[in-house]
């Protein structure tokens, strides 16, 4: 059977509800992140996936100066690799913060964490 | 015309206090003398320089000494700027003023003296740019940019109740300058929709030519209307007023009475009715009534103040009734009597805030009560404060007879001032010119003038000193005096020989009284139920103003084009087939 | 003309007419004489002030004869030009033409004159006959009071603030007097008035005096508003300002500007339109009942004259002069008595040509001065203080002055002013020195017997008061009686009323003047017990008019001890009191009654072409004069006689019967209480205004106006107490809520567009189309209704020629079909029928889905 957009588009879906799921109902600030990061590797998939198949239906082109530079698209996965490096980022920062938060709270779960409210 | 554009001095006046502004920045808060020295060298050497702006116009028409170019481009907003006679006056008064408010300033005030004069300085910039501003967007951006620094005087300099005061004053001048915001757009967007290069314009020129229905025009003349008379203040909008007055710092007043009142006034003159020339005639009497009321009411109100400071804040009230009754009753006499009385209730107001300050910078209290038989131990206060009085309720030979003669004669005789009644339908009306009314309701407000000075006068120099605290004050200092003499200078000046000034103001006046004309004339003919453009001065009279034949269907195809596209859509009435 | 006429120094005066700088030095010298005592006064001390003070006014009396002697120079030269004519034959004899002399100093500034003109107003002083005996009257009494106060405030500290005072009183009054336009001349009017207040106020330390002058600035501002708008009417419908030109416009027959004066004002019916609210009897009531009728000339004349009767002190504006005694002597003579109260019959008199015209007017200018001075002659009979005596006189004969020009006597009233102005200075000089003998003291009842102590001012007091009351040939007798006759002649209606008026006035006044002078100097002294016994009980303590510590501080008088007599006082106070005394017993000569010369009077003559008068034949009526001269005398002997009588003869016994008798009592009360005007000006005017700024500023302003701003501010703030509840800070919250938001936009972005198609015809098939879409959207349309999507502009808006098609009931309509297609490609399809109306466009109409 040959992998189409449609299951790679599924199996993203499955892992980004997943993910939001994870993300509005743990409590647990550790496991909060780790849903975000999921949610945002199923962006990864849709990307690559819509890559994957921009290229397979981009007709090779009919006159010489568009030869000469066969056209394969990548956008999408330098998108990729941009939404890699924010997650890293954004794990790097998040994992500070649940940190600082432990050592003044003594706590991970994420509903006491309201004190910016007023 | 236009002599030597070459220097570009408006755009010197304009920028060299915000520059210098934010040298002040980096000058050392130790050395206040270096501090005070800088503020008012500036501020004199730009006085000096404003002083250029009257070579050009020895009765000259139309605007001076343009600049324009372009800013933004996407958007079509301009650097456009010019001086005409209505706002050469002011303008000087400014440069005038500031010099003398700061000088007054390092008197009383002791602290944070570094931000006092950037913020001065910016303030200036700000007032000049409006008066000069040609271009609505670079208007509003002055028009609000003089809010900061005035709020930061009044929050930062202020009395006790300051920070009420300034936040009351900022929201309250913002809010309402929001409306005139939205009006801009949708003219600017407006402009869009109907000119051919559909570009965003918001010059003065390009706005000039834009007529609307007269549902639209009163809309927006009111939004302008709105913005204006919440800085004049007009009543009932004048209750930031009192409050702003009393809280900020005597150089404060001073400013805030003698200029920035002035910018609502000017407003009207120069936006406000001239945009709407209908809506603006349809509304003049009520305008004019508003301006009666606030002179009445201001005096009626100063009357009964026990606080110094806002007795003399109720009479700008009543003293702008009467510009602003100037500016309603459309007299090219009536318009340079209003525009001189600016400049008089500048002067005079300027002065008896000063005076005020003088006292209070002894005693600490503005409670008349607490005064009484100064004129023994003060005299020369005494004689100063009286003939500043003098001029404040217009005795002849002041300024301020001037102005108020001017204008009560003017809308005396004004013929535009009418109200329709007895209409059968809403063609035929008697109409009666109500110019006499408003004149004699002004008149009175001459005569409370003199009652509610004179008693004020009384309570805090004549009479036995009761008061053990009054015996051992001192007469004006060298400071004071510094101050106060140029005022007086020009209070008797002008009260001689108001045709120096009147000579400068009148041609334009002229000039703004027939555009105005012409344009109602344009906008009033039958059947123009829609928004379009007048041609430009340039270019000849095109179909909907010179083929008044078929009105129906240039009304149509008009009304077919109005609609704005993109952000601005959402402001425009709709003129055909509706959601 | 003719070069072989004898060279007559006329020419030579002749020749500057029109810039005579003299005219300006006039003005300026006192102004000059102000600022020098008042800058440096208190530097350079008393001599200085002094010699400032006196010669600077002194100075320009000197010039203004010179003016005088130029103006008869020029006099002469026209009247010797016109007989040239004549003689030459150049036509008939022609009316003494108004020689003017006159000084320009510079365009003042331009004000309009109806709509759209407007005329340069300068500032100009010109010197015509009439302006020339003001002119003359001014700068001599004044300089005389100005050496008679060297002498009466030679024991005040104030000297230099007085001093300059009064030089800048004489500047302004030369300005309202030599001012060649109205504008100019209410300059004069008002400065006369700041003056004023501040002279009446001069020791200020009193509060009663600060007061006093406030009032009588304030009540005069209530005339001056009267006359800014007078002037402005004047020159809105008679097109000027200065004088010269409404005598122009004036002098021609039936002048547009004129008739325009005759037009009603529609004040009535204004007021009925706006408030009868169609009911047509509402309107009748207020436009034929409420509103009187004016015309706009009529209302301008009222409206000056209101100012009249405020500077000149008339009903019902009078009342702040008697206040006004609490300046200084001098100031009560010089401001209150001889020059600036006379200003409004001035006003009056320059623009007499204006008034002739309006007789009804007139009619009121008589009424008023009538009965004010009756009124004030029978305040004055029960006051019992020297000055307020004097100043109720000096209300009574400017109303005798106010008669005169109501009757159309204008000649008549200004040479009552000029007489007036003599022996009235010399009245109140002379109470003046009295008060600086006696400490102060001017009640009545302390006074008497000063015969013996004061005799040159007895002397004095004696000829002026002699002089007021008209005994024959004083010169009050001609003034008086030339007024009397004239009314009793004149053509107004209420000539007859006024007339008997003015008699009972004239004998109240020979009655209240006696008693004041018997009892000031007959009878025994009563001001403090001469025995060293007494000295105890002596000085200040009955200091009168509560004139109060301030005056005494100010203005104690070094006197020796306690329980000396009262000694006449030094050369210039008495000598201006002889020299007053002289010029009111010789200054009547000028206007000696036709009835004894059988020629018009030189006064007469002098004001002629200055002053419109109506016309009065004196040939005929010499029975008729003669009448009114015996009825004047009768009222001179009766009201003299029987003041003698009650208060020499009897002792004063007749006046306490009266008071006794339970009948009079209440009457004399209400006569001494002034008629309690004051008290119900404060009940009907005072009271309500400060009660509704009261009202304004501490309820209305502060509650109601300020308070609506204050609700406003509320409505944010409430809005943000219940968003901020929104506002968990649970991340989970949060994230819920960026889920729906994002539910949601892809719900609605994925519903599809929807269109709708505005529609208006422009005429015949053309019509105007637009599509109400939303971002993203792009439409295709089908104009010719084949259900093709084919116009050639994929546009929201329109603008094409459909094509029609019957419809059933034989309308012609079009069938436009439009698609639109968002960006996820959805797209939606509408058509709509189109009404083709054959006549104007129709109002826009609702598209359909």
């Amino acid at each position: 059977m040959v992998v189409g957009l449609g299951h790679i588009l599924a199996l993203a879906g499955l892992l980004f509800a997943l993910g939001a799921a994870g993300f509005l109902m743990r409590r647990n600030a550790l496991v909060v992140l780790m849903c975000v990061e999921l949610m945002l590797n199923a962006v990864n998939l849709t990307l690559i996936g819509f890559n994957r198949w921009q290229a397979s239906v981009a007709q090779p082109a009919a006159d010489a100066a568009a030869a000469a530079t066969p056209m394969i698209p990548h956008h999408g996965q330098v998108f990729a690799f941009f939404v890699i490096a924010v997650a890293a980022a954004e794990a790097a920062v998040g994992l500070a913060i649940v940190l600082s938060l432990y050592r003044v709270r003594k706590v991970l779960r994420t509903d006491d964490a309201n004190l910016l409210k007023e | 015309m236009n002599p030597d554009q070459s220097t570009h001095l408006i755009t010197v006046l304009v920028l060299l206090p915000a520059i210098a502004a934010l040298f002040v920045m980096f000058l050392p808060r130790q050395q206040p003398g270096l501090l005070r020295l800088f503020g008012v060298g500036v501020s004199l050497f730009e006085f000096g320089k404003s002083l250029q702006l009257l070579t050009g116009s020895d009765y000259a028409r139309g605007f001076r000494f343009v600049e324009n170019v372009a800013w933004i481009p996407s958007l079509g907003i301009r650097y456009h700027v010019a001086i005409d006679g209505l706002s050469l006056w002011l303008i000087l008064l400014t440069t005038f003023l500031t010099p003398l408010t700061l000088y007054v300033a390092f008197g009383s005030i002791h602290k944070r003296q570094k931000e006092l004069v950037a913020a001065f300085l910016l303030l200036e910039s700000a007032m000049i740019g409006s008066f000069v501003a040609l271009d609505m967007f670079l208007f509003y951006v002055f028009w609000e940019l003089m809010l900061v620094p005035m709020y930061l005087i009044i929050g930062v300099y202020g009395g006790a109740n300051r920070v009420y005061a300034a936040v009351k004053f900022f929201v309250y001048t913002f809010v309402a300058s929001l409306f005139m915001l939205l009006a801009i757009l949708y003219m600017a967007g407006q402009f869009r929709a109907l000119d051919g290069t559909h570009q965003y314009s918001f010059d003065y020129v390009d706005l000039m030519r834009l007529a609307f229905t007269r549902k639209t025009e009163t809309m927006l003349f009111i939004a302008f209307a709105v913005a204006f008379a919440v800085k004049v203040p007009m009543f009932p909008l004048h209750t930031w007023l009192p409050d702003a007055h009393t809280e900020a710092p005597t150089a404060g007043s001073m400013i805030l009475a003698a200029v920035l009142l002035k910018m609502g006034t000017y407003g009207f003159l120069r936006f406000a009715l001239p945009f709407f020339p209908s809506a603006s005639h349809m509304l003049g009497p009520t305008l004019a009534g508003l301006a009666c009321a606030g002179i009445l009411y201001g005096a009626a109100v100063a009357w009964r103040q026990r606080d110094f400071k806002k007795m003399v804040a109720y009479s700008s009230v009543s003293h702008l009734g009467f510009v602003m009754l100037g500016i309603a009753a459309r007299t090219p006499q009536s318009i340079s009597g209003a525009v001189l009385q600016m400049v008089n209730h500048g002067i005079s107001t300027g002065a008896l805030f000063l005076l005020v300050g003088v006292i209070y910078d002894r005693r600490h209290t503005r409670d008349m009560a607490e005064f009484g038989g100064l004129a023994k131990v003060m005299p020369a206060y005494a004689a100063v404060f009286v003939i500043v009085t003098m001029s404040s309720i217009g005795l002849p030979m002041t300024n301020g007879f001037i102005g108020e003669f001017l204008i009560i004669t003017g809308s005396f005789s004004s013929d535009l001032l009418r109200i329709s009644y007895h209409c059968v339908d809403a063609g035929t009306c008697d109409q009666a010119g109500m110019g006499p009314m408003y004149a004699g309701l002004a008149a009175l407000g001459v005569l409370f003038g003199a009652i509610y000075m004179l008693e004020a006068v009384q309570k805090v120099f004549f009479g036995p000193i009761n008061n053990p605290k009054n015996r051992e004050l001192t007469d004006l200092n060298d400071r004071e005096w510094t101050a106060l003499v140029p005022l007086l200078a020009l209070i008797v000046f002008i009260g001689l020989k108001p045709d120096y000034f009147l000579s400068r103001i009148e041609p334009d006046a002229n000039t703004w009284l027939q555009q105005y004309q012409q344009k109602r004339e344009q906008t009033v003919r039958p059947g123009a139920d829609a928004t379009y453009l007048l041609p430009a001065a340039d270019e000849p009279a095109t179909a909907p103003i010179a083929a008044p034949t078929q009105p129906a269907a240039h009304a149509a195809v008009d009304s077919a084009r109005v609609r704005p596209a993109g952000p601005l859509a959402m402001l425009a009435p709709s003129l055909e087939g509706a959601r | 003309m003719n070069p072989l006429q004898p060279l007559h120094f006329a020419n030579f005066w002749a020749a500057q007419t029109d810039q005579y700088r003299v005219l300006g030095w006039i003005v300026l010298l006192p102004l000059l004489g102000a600022l020098l005592n008042g800058l440096f006064g208190k530097r350079f001390g008393r001599d200085f002030v002094y010699a400032a003070g006196v010669a600077t006014v002194g100075a320009s009396f000197l010039l203004s004869l010179l003016a005088f002697a130029a103006l008869l120079g020029a006099e002469h030269h026209a009247a010797a030009q016109l007989a040239g004519d004549a003689a030459a034959g150049a036509g008939e004899e022609h009316a003494r033409p108004l020689v003017q002399i006159s000084y320009t100093v510079w365009d003042w500034f331009r004000a309009p004159t109806g709509a759209g003109q407007s005329a340069m107003i300068k500032i100009r002083y010109v010197l015509d006959p009439l302006s020339a005996v003001m002119l003359l009257v001014v700068t001599g009494v004044g300089t005389l009071i100005h050496v008679y106060s060297t002498g009466y405030m030679a024991h005040d500290d104030g000297y230099a603030r007085y001093f300059s005072f009064l030089n800048l009183f004489m500047f302004s009054m030369l300005n309202l007097i030599l001012a060649d336009s109205i504008p100019l001349l209410f300059v004069g009017w008002e400065g006369v008035g700041l003056c004023s207040y501040l002279l009446i106020g001069f020791w200020f330390t009193n509060s009663q005096y600060a007061s006093a002058g406030r009032k009588a600035f304030v009540v005069n501002r209530i005339g001056d508003v009267g006359v800014i708008l007078g002037m402005t009417i004047l020159a809105w419908k008679a097109g000027a300002y200065d004088i010269g030109g409404l005598r122009d416009v004036f002098a021609m027959d039936h002048s547009p500007a004129v008739q325009s004066l005759g037009e009603r004002v529609q004040l009535g019916e204004l007021l009925g339109r706006m408030f009868s609210f169609g009911s047509e009897r509402v309107f009748e009531f207020i436009n034929y009942k409420l509103i009187p009728q004016f015309t706009w000339g009529g209302l301008a004349t009222l409206l000056l004259f209101i100012g009249c009767t405020g500077k000149s002190a008339q009903l019902p504006l009078y009342v702040w002069l008697p206040d006004a005694m609490a300046g200084p002597t001098p100031v009560s003579a010089l401001i209150h008595a001889a020059t600036m109260v006379t200003a409004g019959v001035y006003l009056l008199c320059r623009l007499s040509f204006v008034y002739v015209s309006f007789p009804s007017v007139m009619a009121v200018i008589a009424v008023i001065g009538a009965v004010t001075a009756l009124l004030a002659a029978t305040i004055a009979l029960a006051q019992d203080e020297l000055k307020k005596v004097l100043a109720y006189s000096t209300v009574s004969q400017l109303g005798f002055m106010f008669v005169a020009c109501g009757v159309g006597a204008f000649g008549a009233g200004l040479f009552h002013v000029y007489t007036h102005a003599m022996f009235k200075a010399c009245l109140f000089l002379g109470a003046g020195a009295v008060m600086h003998a006696c400490r102060d003291k001017q009640k009545l009842s302390e006074l008497g017997g000063l015969k013996k102590f004061l005799p040159y001012t007895y002397a004095t007091f004696a000829i002026a008061t002699l002089a007021i009351i008209g005994t024959p040939g004083l010169s009050g007798f001609f003034s008086k009686d030339e007024i009397l006759f004239r009314a009793l002649v004149s053509p107004s209606k209420v000539g007859r009323f006024v007339f008997v008026t003015s008699l009972l006035a004239a004998t109240l006044t020979a009655f209240y003047m006696c008693r004041l002078l018997f009892l000031t100097f007959w009878g025994e002294f009563k001001g403090w017990s001469l025995e060293p016994a007494a000295a105890g009980a002596a000085p200040h303590g009955g200091n009168a008019h509560g004139s109060g510590d301030a005056h005494g501080d100010d203005h104690g008088h070094g006197h020796g001890n306690a329980w000396d007599p009262p000694k006449e006082n030094a050369w210039n106070i008495t000598g201006v009191l002889v020299a007053l005394a002289g010029l009111s017993v010789v200054a009547g000569y000028i206007g000696l009654p036709y009835l004894f010369t059988h020629h018009e009077s030189v006064i007469a003559h002098w004001l002629a072409p200055a002053v419109s008068e109506w016309p009065v034949d004196h040939a005929t009526l010499g029975s008729k004069e003669a009448l009114a001269m015996l009825l004047g005398v009768a009222a001179f002997g009766i009201g003299s006689g029987g003041a003698y009588w009650a208060y020499v003869v009897r002792g004063g016994e007749p006046v306490k019967q009266l008071v006794a008798a339970g009948g009079m009592r209440g009457l004399y009360r209400l006569v001494r209480d002034k008629w309690r005007v004051d008290e119900l000006y404060d009940l009907v005017f005072v009271r309500p205004l400060r009660l509704g700024s009261d009202l304004a500023a501490n309820l209305f302003d502060r509650w109601i106006v300020d308070g609506i701003v204050n609700l406003v501010g509320i409505i944010p703030r409430a809005l943000g107490a219940v968003l901020r509840k929104t506002q968990t800070g649970s991340i989970h919250v949060y994230g819920t809520a960026m889920a729906l938001g994002v539910l949601i936009m892809v719900g609605w972005a994925v519903r599809g567009p929807s269109a709708t198609i505005g529609y208006r015809v422009i005429s015949g098939t053309r019509v105007a189309l637009e599509a109400h879409g939303g971002p993203g959207y792009t439409y295709e349309w089908d104009l010719d209704g084949d259900g093709a999507f084919d116009s050639t502009v994929a546009d929201q808006r329109q603008e094409a020629n459909c094509t029609p098609v019957e419809a059933p009931g034989g309308r012609r309509v079009c069938r436009v079909g439009l698609q639109v297609r968002n960006a996820f490609g959805l797209s939606r399809t509408v058509t709509r029928t189109i009404e083709l109306a054959e006549t104007a466009p129709q109002a826009p109409q609702e598209g359909s889905r």
